[in-house]
C-alpha cells in the first residue's frame, strides 16, 4: 500500500467548494452543439461520471471525482492503484453496471475512458 | 563513453520489444534538507509529500500563483533528505524557480544538483532484466513509482512509455562508466524524438511539446490528476477558480484517418463540418499503428472518446479514442 497515493481521507474541500459550478459544466457536457459520431456509441459524459464517483467511492480515494482525467491511467502512473484495488473496482463495476472484467479484459483497466467503452461495449 | 548509433526504426523497436536506452543527462536535480523541507515541498508542489516514505517517488506539479505550470517533478525522498528531479526542458526554469522559492527560509537548504549527477533510463519489455543486474533483490519485488541506493548511486523503477522502465541517477563521475555498462548489457541509445512517439502511444503528457512552450494550466493538458486540493499549494486559489468557472476546452486524443502521412503542426485546426472546435497539441507517427496520432484541446462539448471530426488542412478525418493509444507488450509479460 503506498501512502502517497489519494487515498483513505474525508470528502474534498474542492468538492464542496466546486459542486454548483461544476454541475452546470457537466451538464453543458452531456448536451454537446455538435455530437458527430459514428459506429461504437461514444462515452456519454454521464457514464464517464459515474465511473469516477465509482472509483472515488469505493476505492474511498482522495480525489474529487470529476478531476480525474478521462484518459487518466489507472495503473502505476495516474492513479496509482494496485491489483487489490483492481479486483475491488472490478467487483464495484459489476454491482454497478452489471458488467464483468475478467483477465482477458484488464486492457479495459488502462484508463477511465476505456472502462467506460468496456461498460458500454457489453452493456449495448 | 561508447555511444552506440542506431537509426529512429531500431530505436522504437527497442524501446518497444527489447530495450532501449535514454540519456537523460540533462534533467534538472535539486537537492531540498532541513527542518522545513516536507513542509516546503508541500506548499510549492500539488501534492503533498507529509506520508512519502524512504524509498518512495512522488510525481507532482509545481506552479505559478496563477495556476500555470512551470514544470512536472519527481521528487525522491531518501532519509534525510528530498532529491526532487524536473524533465530537461523545464529544468533550468524550475531549478530557478525551487531556490527563488526558498530564499531567506531558516532551516531549510535547496541546493542546485544538475551538476553533480547523471541519469539514464532504460525502457521496454526488457528493462527488468538490464535492472535486475543492479539491484541487490529479485528485480519483481521493485515496486512502481520506487527506489533504492545501490552501489553507483540510486535505482528506481519508473518510465515514460507505459514499458518497463528503470533510471539510475549516478554521480556525475560515473556517468560514461554507467552508459557503457547499460550499452553493454543490451540497451542501445535512444534519441528523445523516438522516445517521444512511445511516451504519446502510452499517453504520457509531453508537456513542453503540449503547451507548445507556452505556460498552462493541469486541465489543458490532462495533468489535474497531479493536484491534490487537500493541502495548501502555490496556485492553488487560481486552479479552484479556473475550475469553478468550467473548462471551456479539454484535452483529448485522436487518432488520423489512413490518408494523413505527415504530422500536422501544433495549432492546426479541428472542425466538426466547418466550424473550428479546437486545436492539435502535439502529434506523432506511431509505427506500431501505422497511423498519425495525437492530442488536441477542444471545446468541452465533443471533448470525448469515439467521435469524428476532422482536421482542417488538409481535410482529413480525424477519430477520438480512449487512452493509451496501444497497450504496451509490458502489461501482458511478468517480471523476469
Amino acid at each position: 500500500m503506498n501512502p502517497t497515493r489519494w487515498h483513505r481521507r474525508p470528502a474534498t474541500p474542492v468538492g464542496r467548494l466546486c459542486s454548483e459550478s461544476h454541475r452546470s459544466h457537466k451538464e453543458r457536457r452531456t448536451c454537446p452543439r455538435a455530437w458527430p459520431r459514428r459506429g461504437a456509441w461514444p462515452p456519454s459524459a454521464a457514464r464517464c461520471s459515474r465511473v469516477k464517483h465509482l472509483l472515488a467511492e469505493r476505492l474511498s480515494l482522495d480525489v474529487e471525482p470529476e478531476l480525474i482525467g478521462d484518459d487518466q491511467p489507472l495503473f502505476g502512473r495516474g492513479l496509482e492503484l494496485d491489483s487489490i484495488d483492481m479486483l475491488e473496482l472490478a467487483m464495484a463495476v459489476e454491482e454497478e453496471f452489471g458488467v464483468t472484467i475478467t483477465d482477458d479484459d484488464a486492457e479495459s483497466l488502462l484508463s477511465l475512458n476505456r472502462l467506460v467503452d468496456h461498460i458500454q461495449a457489453k452493456q449495448s | 563513453m561508447n555511444r552506440v548509433e542506431t537509426n529512429p526504426t531500431d530505436q522504437y523497436r527497442a524501446l518497444r520489444r527489447g530495450c532501449g536506452l535514454v540519456d537523460y543527462s540533462a534533467v534538472g536535480f535539486v537537492r531540498v534538507s532541513g527542518a522545513v523541507a516536507t513542509d516546503f515541498l508541500g506548499e510549492i508542489c500539488t501534492r503533498s509529500t507529509d506520508f512519502l516514505l524512504e524509498g518512495q517517488i512522488s510525481a507532482a506539479l509545481m506552479l505559478r500563483e496563477n495556476g500555470l505550470i512551470v514544470s512536472e517533478v519527481l521528487i525522491y525522498r531518501s532519509a534525510t533528505d528530498y532529491l526532487v528531479e524536473i524533465w530537461p526542458d523545464q529544468a533550468r526554469v524550475a531549478v530557478d524557480h525551487l531556490l527563488t522559492a526558498a530564499e531567506g527560509v531558516t532551516d531549510l537548504d535547496v541546493t542546485d544538483a544538475s551538476d553533480q549527477y547523471a541519469a539514464y533510463g532504460v525502457e521496454g519489455p526488457a528493462a527488468g532484466r538490464i535492472a535486475a543486474k543492479f539491484l541487490p533483490f529479485p528485480v519483481a519485488s521493485m515496486a512502481y513509482g520506487s527506489f533504492v541506493v545501490t552501489e553507483d548511486g540510486l535505482a528506481a523503477r519508473i518510465g515514460v512509455t507505459g514499458e518497463y522502465g528503470y533510471k539510475f541517477v549516478v554521480p556525475a563521475a560515473k556517468a560514461a562508466d554507467m552508459h557503457d555498462q547499460l550499452v553493454v548489457l543490451g540497451a542501445p541509445d535512444c534519441g528523445r524524438a523516438v522516445l517521444d512517439v512511445c511516451r504519446m502511444e502510452a499517453r504520457y503528457v509531453n508537456l513542453e511539446r503540449e503547451s507548445g512552450g507556452a505556460e498552462v494550466t493541469p486541465f489543458e493538458v490532462g495533468l489535474q490528476w497531479l493536484i491534490d486540493f487537500e493541502h495548501d499549494f502555490v496556485g492553488r486559489e487560481a486552479l479552484l477558480v479556473r475550475w469553478n468557472n468550467g473548462l471551456e476546452r479539454e484535452p483529448v486524443c485522436w487518432v488520423a484517418d489512413e490518408g494523413l502521412v505527415a504530422p500536422p503542426a501544433r495549432g492546426s485546426g479541428v472542425v466538426v463540418d466547418d466550424t473550428e472546435v479546437g486545436m492539435v497539441t502535439h502529434a506523432v507517427h506511431s509505427p506500431s499503428l501505422a497511423r498519425v496520432i495525437g492530442t488536441a484541446l477542444v471545446d468541452s462539448s465533443v471533448a470525448a472518446s469515439g467521435l469524428d471530426l476532422g482536421l482542417a488542412a488538409p481535410k482529413l478525418a480525424i477519430r477520438t479514442i480512449s487512452a493509451p493509444f496501444l497497450v504496451p507488450r509490458s502489461f501482458r509479460m511478468p517480471l523476469a
